[in-house]
């Protein structure tokens, strides 16, 4: 009997083993392509200069600046309102009708097309403005990131334990401050977390900026103008017949990679840090 | 995705072929629909694929109800 379960103990984790390695080594073979691919355009050159016009040398400075606010943009509008959604379904809805509704549709949203969003705020904002524009590309992606926030903080309130709420309760704190001062301070670290994966979620979306912010082959921080930003630039030097564009697309989606890598261990700490405390 | 789909209007029954998907058609043609009626079109098939994440999504969430019903439940 124990042989048998010996045998079946490393069975599994021989598979889990080689499932790990293999998501892993499509992660490596990602960055090493694309490192190999961009590495002539991976110089300093690259953060300080703009996108190039056909046969001349560039950088990416516009695109990653437009990239940068559209995100910025995206986390203000999109998690406060996140985290507040995420209160109501883990405090105060926990056990209605309503909340449960509100977290299915919330799943809907959250795992919508992120074309069908950017067609969306297409109709809604590009159409009636009459012209692309960044702001309306921070919006396509704030709708992204706002389902992500919010089943992040449900969860991470849940995780405190209701012994800290009855505890509160007992002393005679109202409700609004238990959670504002108690909860809030609890879960910090976890709810931070769930931001920071929304970003990296965000970071890379292309199919919802083609149709928002479109892209800009200048200088311009406007946001009431098409802005240029990273995943569209990849997308369209990658397509483009010019090879120097290829090289800046590679080197592009290197950066992209790297930051959203990055941002994911930063996260991993980050949930460490909170484990000890 | 749309890099290495191939972005073909036909229908063929091989995998091996260029075909297409919902979310690769939009992305390329929207900025090219000229007409009304082929931009709606465009927007008619992102509502399917809205449609058709909404019924995913709602089978699992009743697979999963109905997973929370038997437990504890001995057969």
């Amino acid at each position: 009997m124990v042989v048998r379960r010996r045998i079946a103990d490393a069975i599994a984790f021989l598979f889990a083993s080689a499932a790990t390695v293999f998501g892993l080594f499509w992660l490596f073979w990602i960055l090493w392509t694309t490192l190999r691919q961009g590495l002539s355009a991976l110089k300093w050159g690259l953060f300080t200069q703009m996108t190039p016009p056909p046969g001349s040398d560039g950088g990416l400075l516009n695109a990653f600046y437009g990239s940068a606010v559209m995100i910025l943009l995206a986390v203000i509008i999109g998690a406060p309102v996140g985290v507040a959604a995420g209160t109501y379904l883990a405090e105060h809805g926990r056990y209605s009708r309503l909340a449960k509704l509100v977290g299915f549709l919330n799943d809907v949203l959250l795992s919508a097309p992120s074309i069908v969003i950017g067609l969306f705020i297409y109709v809604l904002v590009v159409k009636p403005a009459g012209h692309f524009s960044g702001f309306a590309g921070a919006l396509a992606l704030a709708l992204i990131l706002l389902p992500v926030v919010v089943r992040t903080s449900d969860e991470a309130l849940r995780l405190v334990p209701d012994e800290m709420r009855e505890a509160a309760f007992a002393l005679g704190i109202p409700r609004w401050k238990v959670t504002a001062q108690i909860l809030y301070k609890a879960a910090t670290t976890a709810i931070l977390t769930g931001i920071l994966l929304a970003v990296a979620r965000i970071a890379g979306e292309t199919a919802p900026l083609l149709f928002t912010s479109l892209n800009n082959q200048f200088w311009s921080s406007s946001l009431n103008a098409p802005l240029a930003n990273v995943p569209v630039v990849i997308f369209q030097y990658a397509m483009s017949p010019y090879e120097a564009w290829h090289v800046l697309a590679w080197a592009g989606a290197f950066v992209l990679t790297a930051f959203v890598l990055g941002l994911n261990i930063l996260v991993r700490l980050l949930a460490r840090r909170g484990q000890i405390r | 995705m749309t890099f290495v789909l191939g972005n073909s209007h036909d229908l063929t029954r091989s995998l091996l072929m260029p075909s297409n998907s919902i979310a690769a058609a939009i992305a390329n043609e929207f900025t090219e629909a000229d007409s009304d009626i082929y931009v709606s079109s465009l927007i008619a098939l992102a509502f399917l694929l809205f449609v058709v994440t909404v019924i995913v999504l709602a089978l699992a969430r009743l697979m999963l109800a109905r997973l929370n019903k038997m437990q504890g439940r001995t057969r």
